[in-house]
């Protein structure tokens, strides 16, 4: 599935300054997989306190969520509260 | 060291409690006593949330020892309604909404009760500094003091309706 | 009033029902943190540092075990050793220090006793030795290179290169869009101001307290108040290095929260106390302890800087800002940055946020955390930009106000949200334009909260009379009950009474995330809802059942089952109840989940204040807050989360604030002298609720608990200025600073407007 990806522009400097680019996988871990190897450090970044934004909807926890050829992605900070 | 042996009477009953002499009323009412609705928000006087009455006064009881209360009344929110029958104050409370955690409830009720037996009509702005000694940090105080003056006027129409009553007759 | 977009109309959702749990609340029966008692029952008792900084050379507990009914003392020792950076070590050693201590009120050891007077005494008779350090209590001296580093194992986060040395900024969150140099030069009207808010307090009424029960097999009951006791569970679990299982916690009422009873204090002392006398150890914190002790919400330094064109549109923004979240590091700054443009469609801009550390006591989370210091930033910017170009202040808010499909300041774009609809609703309040008297001003700004999901359990059982427990894991802080019932009433159509909504404790419902981030109604609605639609499809079987039909052809109205073909009459939810045993056994559902499609809410808060010019007293004279709640499901509730939360608003930008001495050392650790508004401070807060569904909630709900604390500072902060032609910029804005701006002129109430050509 190739989806494009947006991510939250405090990741600039771990993606060389790029705030969006064309990835491909099966679900959002495996997203993840490919875009650390293309930008190591990436992966541990995504992977620690980071939601997605996918179809409209916020996950706050999105691992092993599915993703659709053609879909796009926004990786932000997790939520938090009071 | 000895303990200090107390009689009072608590919402109507005569009560005895053993205490030491350097107690809290509230600490020997909620530890000797077992009535646990007047709580400890400050332990300075400056929250409310242990209010009663004793001997007719709205009270802090954090700061009152418990062996000043030999021979006194008091008035806890526990003897508030009259068994199943809620005081008016409390039903305008539940259904007015004024309360959100309620830690600061039992304090607000005594401290309303005390305000509409001395001045069964008071204006909101009455209502206000009566209730000045009493912290709130969930509801910004709108739902209490409406409920306060809703309660008043129940209580007053009630009062009235008696007395014509009485007139007809 | 309420504002409402075309929805369902609802026989349950939106009404106000007296309470579940209301008549022990007013009756005094309600068990809060404090209220239970075991038998033979310790007292514990923490000691504390009365040094905002120090090394702790030695700690002798000799004296203290030999008095006459102390029955265990423990120091930092006895807990598993922690290391920086891994898993829970900023709750450790908050907890329970170790080495240093690291602000005025830091644990460093507790006793347990059989009296609280011997607890007190043995609590004053362990010996500290301790070598001061110089402790670091503002901002701008822990930015200070020359000031000393508090801790020497905190490297920058987020910053490239990564640091060679380590300082007092825990983490820095940049987020850029656009090309905010070329935004700038683009603007005819910039303005910029820097402004500082000071620690505040969560001021929850009920102090912290927990009884502890630990066997001798080592399992351990907790009784305590808190916002999340599966939080308690694996927070205190962690600190002891316990299996989770060992720990059941058992939720009490919880007398106010507002983010401050998201993390523990007491719960592992109270436990290991327990745990080595062999006896329960029940520990209340005293009112100093809580605000020596306890999470304030951070003080900030911000600087905005705005750019707009003639015609109000922003075209530019920058912020640098700055929060302290006291001994260790948190994500305070995130949110900062996060929140302080998000409400604007702003083409361009550049944002810097730093964590700064502080010997101050560590910060939590407070009610939209982060969200009211940078709204004060961007909304007091933003007034002075409305006056500076001629706009009407909602006017100029109207023109840049994200609607669905503006990016958030992340990236992504929002979905349906309410805030024009909030804006529209103050503007076109009669409050807007009511006349103001001598020494008055009115003040209006706007704030955001974007809400959270995160995991929920909800168990609904159907009893044989057909009434219905639901019980959830959410701590009810302020009605949470009632409005679970309500979403299990319109379900199951049954009466909003024949529901008991019951917080079961951690070994009798499914994992459930804190009551935060205005979670409950939202998330755990969802888990109710899907629990009572699971027990909606049981119930339609039992009934195709009873009547010998296939389940297709049974619907469920109006609490009961009815047949498609009308052959069969319908059958009541206790008629099917009754059958239970004969139809399948218990009728009982379970739904779990994480929830998603979380929904912001905004809010716009108009306020008039009447300012004394011989004192600086400033009287709140008429206040109105706007919310979107996307459904109100209880609108009482809603209302009164509305209320309350603009009256800590008031608070924070009146009156409130940490006071320390030069040592370090609070000044003002009561409510006598920490001074939070009273009900003759503040006139009623007329509460109008907006209501635009949020679409990804079965009853579009958002989450309403936090966005109302959001809008007060700048609120208030514009009214000031509107009343007294002086700006202040520095919170609180007590009668002195108030005064002295109007005496002094201070304050730079001119408006005073950097022209960009």
């Amino acid at each position: 599935m190739t989806v494009k990806v947006h991510f939250s522009s405090d990741l600039r400097r771990l993606t060389g300054g790029l705030t969006s680019v064309e990835a491909s996988g099966a679900t959002v871990e495996d997203l993840i997989v490919g875009l650390d190897g293309r930008f190591p450090g990436l992966g541990d970044r995504l992977r620690t306190g980071m939601a997605v934004v996918l179809n409209g909807e916020l996950i706050a926890h999105p691992g092993y969520e599915p993703l659709d050829d053609g879909a796009e992605i926004y990786f932000m900070h997790q939520p938090s509260g009071g | 060291m000895s303990r200090v042996h107390v009689t009072c009477t608590v919402n109507g009953d005569e009560t005895e409690f053993l205490c030491d002499g350097g107690q809290s009323l509230l600490d020997a009412l909620r530890d000797e006593v077992g009535l646990t609705g007047a709580k400890e928000g400050c332990g300075t006087g400056d929250c409310g949330a242990c209010s009663v009455i004793v001997d007719g006064r709205l009270t802090c009881i954090c700061l009152m020892l418990a062996p000043e209360a030999e021979g006194a009344s008091i008035r806890t929110v526990e003897g508030l309604a009259d068994g199943d029958n809620l005081h008016p104050l409390q039903r305008c409370f539940l259904e007015g909404a004024a309360l959100q955690c309620g830690v600061c409830t039992p304090g607000f009720l005594m401290a309303a009760t005390a305000l509409l037996e001395r001045n069964p009509d008071p204006t909101e702005t009455e209502t206000r500094y009566a209730l000045a000694g009493n912290l709130c940090r969930c509801t910004g105080y709108d739902k209490i003091v409406k409920s306060v003056l809703v309660a008043a006027s129940q209580m007053n129409s009630q009062m009235n309706g008696n007395n014509e009553t009485k007139e007809n007759q | 009033m309420t504002v409402t977009e075309s929805r369902p109309q609802y026989k349950f959702v939106g009404t106000r029902p007296v309470r579940h749990d209301g008549v022990d609340k007013v009756t005094g029966r309600a068990r809060f943190g404090a209220d239970l008692d075991l038998p033979g029952q310790l007292v514990g008792q923490v000691v504390r540092s009365p040094h905002a900084h120090a090394r702790i050379i030695s700690i002798d507990t000799a004296v203290a075990e030999a008095m006459p009914g102390v029955k265990a003392v423990i120091t930092g020792e006895d807990f598993p050793p922690v290391e920086p950076g891994v898993g829970d070590y900023d709750m450790c050693v908050n907890l329970m220090a170790r080495d240093r201590v690291l602000y005025e009120g830091h644990a460093l050891a507790a006793v347990a006793a059989n009296t609280a007077e011997q607890a007190r005494a043995a609590a004053a008779a362990v010996e500290v030795h301790y070598e001061l350090l110089p402790p670091v209590l503002t901002i701008d001296e822990a930015l200070d290179p020359d000031s000393p580093v508090i801790h020497s194992h905190l490297f920058t986060s987020g910053v490239d290169p990564a640091p060679a040395e380590p300082s007092n900024v825990s983490g820095v969150t940049v987020f850029t869009r656009g090309d905010t140099a070329a935004g700038f030069v683009e603007a005819d009207v910039i303005i910029e101001r820097e402004l500082t808010t000071q620690p505040v307090h969560q001021g929850y009424i009920e102090p912290h307290a927990v009884v502890a029960d630990t066997d001798p097999h080592g399992r351990c009951t907790l009784w305590c108040s808190s916002q999340g006791h599966f939080n308690v569970r694996a927070q205190t679990a962690a600190m002891l290095g316990w299996e989770t299982a060992r720990i059941k916690v058992i939720p009490a009422e919880i007398g106010g929260g507002f983010g401050g009873k998201t993390t523990i204090y007491l719960e592992p002392l109270a436990a290991e106390l327990s745990a080595r006398a062999g006896r329960p150890v029940k520990m209340v914190m005293t009112r100093a302890e809580v605000f020596r002790a306890t999470g304030p919400a951070p003080g900030t330094k911000v600087r905005v800087k705005l750019g707009a064109s003639h015609d109000g549109t922003l075209v530019a923004g920058k912020a640098w800002m700055a929060y302290s979240t006291g001994a260790f590091g948190g994500v305070a700054a995130l949110l900062g940055a996060w929140t302080v443009f998000e409400s604007y469609d702003i083409a361009n801009f550049e944002v810097e946020a730093h964590n700064v550390v502080l010997n101050t006591p560590r910060s939590a989370a407070y009610r939209a955390p982060s969200a009211p210091m940078s709204a004060f930033a961007t909304e007091t910017v933003l007034d002075e930009l409305a006056r500076a170009l001629g706009i009407d202040p909602i006017e100029l808010r109207l023109r840049n106000a994200v609607t669905q499909g503006a990016l958030t300041t992340m990236g992504a774009p929002f979905d349906r949200i309410g805030f024009v609809e909030c804006l529209e609703a103050i503007r076109d309040h009669p409050n807007y334009t009511a006349p103001l008297g001598e020494n008055q001003g009115r003040g209006v700004a706007a704030g955001y909260w974007f809400n959270i999901g995160e995991s929920s359990s909800a168990t609904v059982n159907l009893n044989e009379d057909g009434t219905a427990t639901v019980v959830t894991g959410s701590p009810d802080i302020g009605g949470s009950r009632a409005s679970m019932a309500l979403m299990a009433a319109e379900e199951l159509g049954i009466d909003v009474y024949d529901i008991t909504p019951v917080v079961g404790d951690t070994e009798a419902v499914g994992f459930t995330d804190i009551t935060e981030g205005s979670r409950a109604t939202f998330a755990t609605g969802m888990a109710v809802v899907e629990a009572c639609r699971q027990i909606v499809t049981d119930l339609r079987g039992r009934a195709a059942k009873m009547m010998g039909i296939d389940v297709s052809e049974v619907d469920w109205v109006d609490g009961r089952a009815v047949h498609s073909g009308g052959e069969h009459d319908p059958l009541p939810l206790a008629a099917i109840t009754a059958n239970a045993k004969r139809t399948g056994g218990p009728i009982t559902a379970t739904g779990s989940l994480e929830a998603r499609g979380v929904g912001p809410s905004f809010a716009v808060h108009l306020c008039d204040v009447e300012v004394d010019p011989d004192t600086g007293v400033v009287r709140v004279v008429r206040y109105t807050a706007a919310q979107d709640a996307g459904t109100a499901i209880h609108p009482s509730y809603v209302e009164g989360q509305i209320q309350g939360g603009a009256t800590q608003g008031i608070g924070w930008a009146l009156n409130e604030e940490y006071v320390y001495n030069g040592d370090g050392v609070m000044e003002n650790p009561g409510f006598l002298d920490y001074r939070v508004p009273v009900a003759s401070d503040v006139p009623m807060i007329d509460a109008v609720i907006v209501e635009v569904p949020n679409p990804a909630h079965p009853y579009g709900v958002r989450g309403v608990g936090e966005t109302s604390i959001v809008p007060p500072l700048a609120t208030m902060a514009n009214a000031v200025a509107a009343a007294t032609g002086r700006r202040i910029l520095d919170l609180p804005m007590s009668p002195m600073r108030v005064l002295d701006a109007i005496v002094n002129g201070t304050g730079n109430g001119d408006g005073s407007v950097t022209t960009a050509r």
